[in-house]
């Protein structure tokens, strides 16, 4: 069996929700107090064992590929002489280069063409033929047993496309998110028979909504070919739909429950700010200072 | 005469928030949603201020773009999204004021921004301010301090009492007499004095409005400088305070001072920009009291 080595993540949005910011700074790039969002999710997957990160682009835009670049020559001088505490600094931002092997692949628009399926199909040349992790950048996991790895291992134990997920049972998140129904296999892995893009309530086919990416098959590939061919201007182009067909052939397709994590969203205003916050609690340097503040506000709210 | 020009200084690398300032400068990390400079320009511009200096550097060039027209793929994705009244708000960004950049080619210290922008700064009163740290006060920051040069027709710093023992280790700390106007009268300004030796608790911080006559004392310790140590604005004014220029340290009155130089005092920002929001504040505020219980 093939070892799971690389990953795909899609950074070629518009962030649209977070303008005027992401005028010009991407989204993946938003800051959790010190360090991007993507970063958070590259770490994890390293943390995995991933080794090598696709990551795709839009056509022109490429300051994340510049983040995960070299240190600017004029930066490096500058905290090389401004002592040791600056020196650690340049240590630690140098080791971003070398987090993992990046590769960049620029996803040039089609007119009408949009939606998740799009990015997995020009990162493909990159793929050379491996199962990889598919995931996204504005939102991640902070678990006591890494997300991703709990995928893989149930990738290794199925041999089969995992879709990650978590129990989401607000009325709203059925609006929102994917959902799966199916037969349960072992406590939160399921043999999936259905799979809906955001269900809404009535037709939700189950309690589990895709939100940890997925691992990803070769064959996967070929079925997302197949419903690029059918995807129509304007209409969507679903990566879930790939699996959807492949559950309709017969595949087996498992939904795996990520547990004992906590998920993070930073694609709208709201929960950005929600995510800023816990991050910058568990923030070793700021993170008590911080804390206090809030408490502080807490208590003057709670007295009003 | 009519304070129409303002130079903003935004050329410093931002250590303090690496590795996220290798992504993007300092005067971008978003007050949610909006990027600080843009805060401060648009407070600017409330405030009257037609032409926009930024001194920056080559790092910066998200800062042009963020006041340029959107660019094209953009446009596209909101033309085709339905979401004209969000075109129209990232369109208005350039207009706002006349924009104009000067690269700083040395760090010399916070008097470095107006000698690279000497040629742009003819004898007419201007702003100078950073643009990672502010105030939201009612009538403005600017406001306030236009409408004391105004009345005075002298330079104008803005100031703030000094609440903790920290800041005046952190500020320039102002000297002087009260006279008509109602201000300090400034004999002095000392840097970082540390709260024994303070002159008062009134800290320099943020900004200035300097009268026409500043340039030339710029000028003079900018000739002057060896190299040595750092080429700063108190020692320019300083200078002009000994020869008999006039000073006043203005305190803003009305408002709050924010401070997002650093991560702390930057997410005590950000905390409250997103508290006082009308589409997300009531919802971030349970989120918090839920957090904290």
């Amino acid at each position: 069996m093939t070892k799971i080595r690389k990953a795909v993540i899609p950074a070629a949005g518009y962030g649209t929700r977070m303008l005027p910011v992401t005028k010009t700074v991407p989204k993946e790039l938003l800051p959790l107090v010190d360090k991007p969002v993507i970063q958070m999710v590259v770490e994890e997957l390293v943390e995995a064992g991933i080794e090598e990160i696709i990551i795709v682009l839009a056509e022109g835009r490429h300051e994340v590929a510049r983040y995960f670049g070299d240190v600017d020559a004029g930066l490096k001088r500058h905290l090389l002489a401004g002592g040791p505490h600056k020196a650690a600094l340049l240590e630690e931002i140098e080791a971003v280069k070398g987090l993992a092997t990046f590769t960049y692949v620029d996803l040039i628009e089609e007119p009408g063409i949009y939606g998740t399926g799009n990015p997995v199909l020009w990162a493909e040349p990159a793929l050379k033929g491996e199962p990889f992790i598919y995931t996204f950048a504005d939102d991640f996991f902070v678990a006591r047993k890494n997300s991703y790895a709990q995928m893989i291992e149930a990738y290794e134990r199925y041999q089969a496309p995992i879709i990650g997920c978590q129990l989401r049972t607000n009325d709203a998140d059925y609006d929102r998110y994917g959902y799966v129904g199916g037969d349960r296999q072992a406590d939160g892995e399921l043999l999936v028979g259905t799979v809906i893009e955001r269900p809404g309530k009535a037709n939700k086919p189950g309690d589990l909504a895709s939100l940890g990416g997925f691992i990803v098959t070769p064959e996967v590939l070929t079925y997302l070919h197949e419903v690029r061919k059918h995807v129509h201007t304007g209409k969507e182009f679903y990566f879930n739909a790939a699996l959807g067909n492949m559950i309709k052939d017969g595949k087996k397709v498992i939904a795996k429950e990520i547990k004992n994590a906590e998920y993070y969203d930073t694609g709208n205003k709201l929960e950005y700010m929600k995510t800023v916050v816990a991050m910058a609690v568990r923030h070793p340097e700021i993170g008590a200072d911080f804390q206090k503040f809030l408490q502080g506000f807490v208590n003057t709210e709670g007295s009003k | 005469m009519k304070v129409k020009k303002a130079v903003i200084a935004a050329a410093g690398f931002g250590t303090r928030f690496l590795p996220q300032t290798k992504a993007m400068p300092k005067e971008m990390l978003p007050l949610v949603d909006k990027p600080i400079i843009q805060h401060v320009v648009e407070e600017l511009v409330e405030a009257g201020i037609e032409d926009i200096i930024i001194v920056s550097n080559y790092s910066k060039r998200s800062i042009e773009d963020h006041f340029d027209v959107p660019s094209g793929e953009l446009t596209k994705v909101l033309e085709s999204g339905s979401k004209q009244e969000l075109l129209e708000e990232v369109r208005k960004i350039s207009d706002l004021a006349n924009f104009i950049y000067v690269r700083q080619k040395e760090p010399l210290g916070n008097a470095a921004p107006l000698v690279y922008a000497g040629h742009l700064l003819p004898d007419e009163p201007f702003i100078y301010t950073w643009a990672d740290d502010f105030f939201v006060a009612t009538p403005s920051r600017f406001r306030q301090m236009i409408d004391a040069f105004d009345q005075t027709g002298s330079s104008i710093v803005s100031c703030k009492r000094a609440t903790e023992d920290v800041d005046y280790d952190r500020y320039g700390i102002v000297a002087g007499e009260p006279d008509d106007s109602g201000m300090l009268k400034m004999t002095t300004i000392i840097e970082k004095p540390g709260k024994e030796q303070a002159p008062s608790d009134l800290a320099s911080v943020s900004s200035y409005l300097f009268a026409p006559g500043i340039m030339g004392y710029v000028d003079k310790i900018y000739k002057s400088y060896t190299g040595q140590g750092e080429l700063t604005v108190q020692q320019a004014m300083q200078m002009m305070i000994n020869e008999g220029h006039t000073y006043y340290a203005c305190e803003i009155a009305n408002g709050q001072y924010y401070d997002a130089g650093n991560k702390l005092e930057y997410l005590k920002t950000i905390v409250d920009f997103a508290l006082a929001r009308d589409d997300i504040g009531d919802a971030f505020k349970r989120f918090l009291q839920d957090k904290l219980r």
